[in-house]
């Protein structure tokens, strides 16, 4: 395989598998505006999650607890509008508790020492447990309006909200990630941190940070999914975790830290909605859709590691 | 004036302990009676057919259907199998089938990619109502027939946004769990009692239903341990500690077949042969263990594939505008060793699987 295939895999993946579709799926919707519309607002908040976990694989850490904390966001906005707190101040508080759990992540990480995989698969434990306890298990209703509209669920002069989120976090990050100091220090810390340490840069804080905007960013999922499904339960967003991880490292992020691609993970991101949608719309049972999915995952996984010299 | 207040307080705790025993027997008596999500009146699935009129509609309206589960196990494939077959029977054509592995926006995500295939009818289960009322909206919007299986999306009505609701005859089934226990604890002993700790219909009333059966039904029973589960692999741990607490347990009643086989493994690892479960949903292990008269005393199990074909037959009926009541239920049966093979068929339409048939022969 030549080498700019290898580097692009995702981008030919990604269209090989639109045009198949468009072909295959001519008479059964697939190429219809609502329909591919529909895909990309799918696969918009695991683009935008990828997004915050691009920074972490980047810095040579993970964040298992991402799913848990989207659950949590959403139920501390249900429960803030149910309390009549103002929607804005409800999303604030939301995304407040949840960069606070992306802070307690980072102080495990930065401060105690343990490794990320180990501290934010425990404190998914802690956090689901709170999130539960809170709510009795109970799905709460999210009827605000205002809320609803801004966040996923309405429109913007005719292009979904939840799209124009997209757009807006994923360029902000691809700007902050190749054109900024921070970029450059995240992707520093990934590849050598002691290298990094010596160059002054604080490797630390820079841990610390990706993780709380790893906190921050599931937060705002859950804004978003609260809005779009106008409810809230401690199980949102729970499934999302390996999702978004595989999302990020089929485009090209390095799970081992010091490489990462916005653009990529986008397109890694539309895939495995594509493959979600277009095999629901093949008539596909549902045993033979994982299986497909499963073998897409791989092969994607298998080349685009290799591009990168992960072994 | 200080006794005055002693006797009024005295008055107040007797009128709300009296208040609280009479709301909890008014809700036992409730919990033996199948109701509909919304307090529901049930009527039999047998009870709904096509008339030669309506089907012939059917047939010619060419009709397609989105059949759209929760997850995926053996009832769902039961349940799949059913609707598929019957649909295909009436000549409605199934343009799709998913699965949304309990994630409430993978629900939404599947509900508006089969609109893509505009189908006019349907088949699903809304696994979490409040959610499931977004992610519907498309559906409802596209005027789709739908009919749902245990559940119904919040504020959705009947015969506005859906057709019917077709379940299990939840309350039969614990009832059944309840009276096989007791026929293999002879009526007395102790019992444990594994319930389903979440805010669902479907296992909530199936629960309720077997304990409210054994307080009313079995005074020599006593319910000496209660234990919620919401991990389903944590079946073996709670099984432990519940032993270790209560070494005298006559039987054990646990929520469905999943953690109904931990509890088994817990059973077999403490050398106990003779504490007895009932559970709920076919599974192989336990079936097995049933006959060879080991601690698996009966399962109860619901007509899955009747179901099925329930829901279909009832959304056709929908399509040609015909009039459904607003809740269905299937029967529930209790599958012991001497009727395992009539059983399995019957639940899941499908032959007793090779394992359990040679311990048999």
């Amino acid at each position: 395989m030549t080498k700019v295939l290898k580097e692009n895999f995702i981008y030919f993946a990604l269209l090989t598998v639109f045009v198949l579709f468009s072909i295959l799926l001519r008479n059964d919707g697939f190429f219809t505006t609502s329909n591919l519309l529909n895909v990309l607002i799918q696969s918009a908040p695991i683009a935008i999650m990828a997004m915050f976990t691009c920074f972490v694989l980047s810095a040579r850490e993970i964040d298992l607890s991402l799913g848990a904390t989207i659950g949590l966001s959403t139920l501390v906005v249900a429960i803030s509008l149910q309390a009549g707190l103002h929607w804005i101040l409800s999303a604030l508080l939301a995304l407040l508790v949840s960069s606070l759990v992306g802070f307690i992540n980072g102080f495990f990480v930065t401060v105690v020492k343990l490794p990320s995989f180990l501290t934010t698969l425990a404190f998914t434990g802690v956090i689901t447990g709170v999130a539960r306890w809170t709510t009795d298990l109970r799905t709460l209703s999210v009827g605000d309006r205002s809320f609803a509209g801004f966040f996923g669920g309405g429109k913007f002069y005719g292009i979904p909200s939840m799209i124009i989120w997209a757009t807006a976090l994923l360029v902000i990050g691809y700007v902050v990630l190749q054109h900024t100091k921070f970029g450059a220090w995240v992707l520093a810390v990934g590849d050598n941190p002691t290298s990094a340490q010596s160059q002054g840069i604080k490797v630390a804080r820079v841990k610390m940070l990706v993780m709380v905007f790893s906190g921050f960013g599931a937060g705002l999922i859950g804004l978003l999914y609260a809005g779009r499904l106008e409810s809230a339960s401690y199980i949102m967003g729970s499934g999302d975790t390996l999702t978004v991880i595989a999302a990020t490292v089929i485009g090209g992020t390095s799970l081992f830290g010091g490489k990462g691609s916005i653009p990529g993970l986008l397109a890694g991101s539309v895939l495995l909605g594509l493959l979600t949608n277009g095999l629901l719309l093949a008539g596909f049972s549902v045993t033979q859709q994982i299986i497909v999915q499963g073998l897409v995952l791989l092969l994607a996984l298998s080349v685009s590691s290799k591009s990168k010299g992960d072994n | 004036m200080k006794n005055r207040k002693q006797i009024a307080g005295v008055g107040a705790i007797v009128l709300a302990l009296t208040t609280l025993t009479g709301s909890f027997q008014a809700a036992n008596a409730n919990a033996l009676v199948t109701k509909g999500p919304n307090g529901e009146a049930a009527t039999a699935c047998a009870t709904v057919k096509l008339t030669s009129a309506q089907a012939k509609s059917v047939k010619a309206g060419k009709f397609s259907a989105a059949l759209l589960w929760h997850t995926s196990s053996d009832f769902v494939t039961a349940v799949n199998a059913g609707a598929a077959a019957s649909l295909k029977r009436m000549g409605i054509k199934v343009v799709a089938t998913g699965d949304a592995q309990f994630d409430t926006a993978k629900q939404k995500a599947n509900v508006d990619t089969a609109m893509a295939k505009k189908p006019s009818l349907i088949l699903g289960l809304p696994f979490d109502g409040v959610a499931a009322a977004a992610a519907y909206k498309s559906a409802v919007a596209a005027k789709t027939k739908l009919v749902f299986l245990s559940n119904v999306p919040d504020k959705f009505a009947y015969g506005k946004e859906y057709v019917t609701i077709v379940t299990d005859d939840l309350a039969q089934m614990g009832i059944k769990a309840a009276d096989s226990l007791a026929t293999a604890m002879g009526a007395k002993g102790e019992v444990g009692y594994v319930f389903h700790d979440a805010a669902y219909y479907v296992t909530n009333q199936r629960d309720q239903a077997f304990k409210a059966r054994i307080l009313s039904k079995y005074p020599n029973m006593k319910i000496v341990s209660e234990q919620g589960l919401t991990d389903p692999a944590k079946g073996q741990e709670i099984a432990q500690a519940m032993l270790a607490k209560n070494p005298n347990l006559g039987g054990v009643y646990v929520t469905w077949a999943q953690p109904a086989e931990g509890v088994l493994a817990a059973l077999k690892a403490a050398g106990n042969k003779t504490t007895k479960i009932v559970t709920l949903d076919l599974s192989e292990p336990l079936a097995v263990d049933m006959v060879r008269n080991g601690n698996v005393a009966s399962i109860t199990a619901d007509a899955a594939y009747a179901l099925g074909e329930c829901m279909a037959v009832a959304g056709a009926i929908g399509l040609v505008k015909g009039k459904v009541p607003p809740f269905l239920i299937a029967p529930a049966l209790t599958v012991t060793a001497s009727n395992i093979e009539e059983g399995w068929k019957l639940s899941l339409n499908r032959p007793l699987p090779a394992i359990i048939k040679k311990e048999l022969d």
